[in-house]
């Protein structure tokens, strides 16, 4: 029976996977202008890797393996009043872009939308072929 | 093409289908039983994962919405089988002799 509710299955996996970036997406966000992490240095941007998941030949979930780190360069600005102020005065503050990562939480979450629209759309095929039984 | 091929395999299951009175493989009160049984093991894992998201265990509501979305399709699938049932019991016994 679990069979027939693999596509609720395969959009939950989806679901779970835009959370996970939605949450790395704040994590950019929030950190946008950090120049201290514990591991030091400023912190890095990072982005989600997804990955499919087969549950069998035509059913393929979404999961998230890992997160990776953006390894594009720091951005430098001019301010020898900082703390974190290298010996010229130079502060590397992290690779983010705000604008970025705007774009890609509106991306995120159009497609959670689509996702939860897909487990909608196959409780009311369901619902309705069931409805064929009614006399 | 493919759902043509599909169908016509259905057709073919039909075909298969044994008359009364030989026994076939899957008797009718074992394949209601299974079924019963199914629907009542996807009832507890919906109770599992509400209870589970109240203790905190389970943190993502998805999870959740998911179990319940299931008990709820298979409860209806039962229902109707079932009312379908009943109604075809009527039919017969209310029959003019």
């Amino acid at each position: 029976m679990n069979e027939m509710f693999l596509p609720l299955t395969v959009s939950a996996t989806a679901l779970e996977a835009q959370k996970v970036r939605l949450n790395v997406i704040a994590s950019n966000i929030a950190n946008a202008s950090s120049t201290e992490t514990p591991e030091g240095g400023p912190y890095r941007r990072k982005d989600v890797l997804f990955k499919t998941y087969m549950y069998n030949q035509n059913s393929a979930g979404v999961e998230v393996p890992q997160i990776v780190e953006d390894q594009s360069p720091f951005r430098s600005v001019f301010d020898p009043s900082h703390p974190d102020a290298d010996k010229n005065g130079y502060v590397s503050y992290p690779n983010i872009n705000v604008l970025t990562e705007m774009v890609n939480l509106m991306t995120a979450q159009r497609s959670y939308e689509a996702n939860l629209t897909m487990i909608t759309a196959y409780k009311d095929m369901y619902n309705r072929t069931l409805d064929i039984l009614k006399v | 093409m493919n759902e043509i091929k599909i169908i016509g395999d259905v057709s073919q299951n039909i075909a298969d289908v044994k008359p009364a009175g030989k026994k076939p493989a899957v008797s009718f009160e074992d394949a209601i039983k299974d079924a019963l049984k199914d629907v009542s093991q996807i009832q507890n894992d919906a109770e599992k994962a509400i209870a589970g998201f109240a203790n905190g265990e389970v943190k993502d509501i998805q999870t959740v919405v998911v179990a319940m979305e299931k008990a709820d399709l298979s409860l209806q699938t039962l229902l109707s089988v079932r009312n379908r049932l009943i109604s075809a019991y009527q039919q017969i016994s209310s029959m003019q002799v």
